[in-house]
Parts: structure tokens; C-alpha cells; sequence
């Protein structure tokens, strides 16, 4: 549960010319963004869902062809997390209360016990929705290597194996 | 808090602002769920504010909803992205 996705550090994949982690082939981004957002239903909106496939779609055709193994693993991983970071409710409501003055209270004090139950209630959505993200991140990453190879077997099996209907 | 998250924040390159930006936003996260980014800041790590001015835009376009904005986001990511590992290699 706690093991770490990359193996060696990246450094050391790097002076050991050990980048040998398979490509993620675009289509299996899209799939494990919808994948990942169907399971966690009401976290993203549908259209951050389209939005968020789209960068995954894009980042693979304009980015990715450029580089192989873990280079390409870290990027796109990286920029998707950071897109679904960007999209949860916790940034986008500020029921964390960023700093934005989203949640800045009107003047009128509300008596202690309001406000206790308040805060209770504030913090008790903060950690719910941490540990939601913590499992999306946790399971996009297992989808994406997942769908990943399922779409790599299946277009090695195509290229080797007459299509047998 | 995350051991990794603190030491690449502390690096001499990133600023005040971005460090308290990214706090903020990855310090709550298990060190699993954030290795990822992590990795991405490793990489890259003179581009952390640069990921952070990316970062404000995408919350602020994904919470509005809006496609033109989110599009053009991504295209200058990828660009960027782009011009970065061509000047790298």
C-alpha cells in the first residue's frame, strides 16, 4: 500500500540507464481519467472530466513521443495528478479555507456552540476529502499502468497474430 | 509531512510563495498519492513556480468550467514542455 510507484529514484534510473518502464499509450490515459472519476462519482463534474482526458490525450500525442520509459511515466503522471490536485472540491469550494477570501465569514459572530459544530463539521469534510484524493491518486496510477498494458498486449498481440474473429 | 515534499521545497531555487503554494496543496497528501507530482518536481525542479502558476490557472478554469481557458492551458503546457526537453537534449 505504502510502496513507492518508481522503484529506483529517478536519478538512478537515470546514471544506470535503467528507463526501461513501457510507454503509456494516450488512450489508456483517457480511460483510466474516466476510469478513475466514475469510481469517485460526484468528486469531478463531467466536464472536468472531458477537460482533464483532453490534457491527457493531448500530453500523450504532443509530448510523450518525444521521450520513452520513465521520463515520459514521470511527466504525464505528474501533469495528471496535478490536474485531478487542481479539480478536487477542497481547492474549488476552499472548504479547506485557502486563502482566497472564498470562506471569509460576514460579521455577524456566531455563538461558540455554532461555531464549534461548524469547525467540526469543516474539518470533518477536510479529511474525507483528503482521503478521497489520496485513493484517486493511489488508483489512477494502478488504472493508468493497468489500461496501459492491457492497450500495449493487445496491439502486440494484433501486430503478431492474425485477427482471429 | 512529507519527507521528500519538504526536502525539494527547501531547495534554494524555489521561492517563499511557491513553497507555501505547494504546501498548502501537498503537504495534507500521503507521501504515495503525491509521489508522482513529487517525481514531476524532481525533474524539473527549476520549473516548480512555473507549475504553480499552471496550477492556479487550472483550479481557477476547471472551477469555472471553462473549456477555452482549460484548452489553452494545456496547449501551453505541452509547448513549454516541448521547448524545455529540446533545450534539455
Amino acid at each position: 500500500m505504502t510502496e513507492s510507484f518508481y522503484p529506483d529514484s529517478f536519478e538512478q534510473q537515470n546514471k544506470t540507464g535503467n528507463l526501461l518502464m513501457p510507454e503509456i499509450p494516450p488512450d489508456a490515459m483517457r480511460m483510466a481519467i474516466e476510469e478513475i472519476t466514475q469510481k469517485h462519482n460526484g468528486v469531478l463534474s463531467s466536464n472536468q472530466v472531458k477537460s482533464i482526458s483532453y490534457e491527457g490525450e493531448s500530453i500523450g500525442n504532443g509530448v510523450l513521443g518525444r521521450f520513452s520509459g520513465n521520463v515520459s511515466r514521470v511527466i504525464v503522471i505528474g501533469l495528471l495528478e496535478l490536474s485531478l490536485l487542481a479539480a478536487f472540491p477542497r481547492w474549488v469550494h476552499g472548504a479547506e479555507g485557502e486563502s482566497g477570501g472564498k470562506t471569509e465569514r460576514q460579521n455577524t459572530a456566531p455563538n461558540s456552540g455554532d461555531l464549534s459544530r461548524a469547525t467540526e463539521q469543516v474539518a470533518k469534510e477536510a479529511i474525507e476529502s483528503i482521503e478521497k484524493l489520496n485513493d484517486a491518486l493511489r488508483e489512477f496510477r494502478e488504472l493508468l499502468e493497468k489500461r496501459g498494458q492491457e492497450l500495449l498486449d493487445r496491439k502486440l498481440g494484433k501486430d503478431s497474430v492474425p485477427d482471429a474473429k | 509531512m512529507n519527507d521528500n515534499l519538504q526536502k525539494l521545497l527547501n531547495r534554494k531555487e524555489v521561492s517563499e510563495e511557491d513553497r507555501a503554494f505547494w504546501l498548502s496543496r501537498l503537504g495534507d497528501l500521503s507521501p504515495v498519492a503525491c509521489e508522482s507530482i513529487l517525481k514531476l518536481f524532481e525533474l524539473l525542479p527549476d520549473q516548480i513556480g512555473r507549475f504553480r502558476i499552471i496550477q492556479e490557472r487550472k483550479e481557477k478554469a476547471l472551477a469555472n468550467e471553462d473549456h477555452q481557458e482549460w484548452d489553452k492551458i494545456v496547449e501551453e503546457e505541452i509547448h513549454h514542455l516541448q521547448s524545455l526537453f529540446s533545450l534539455k537534449n
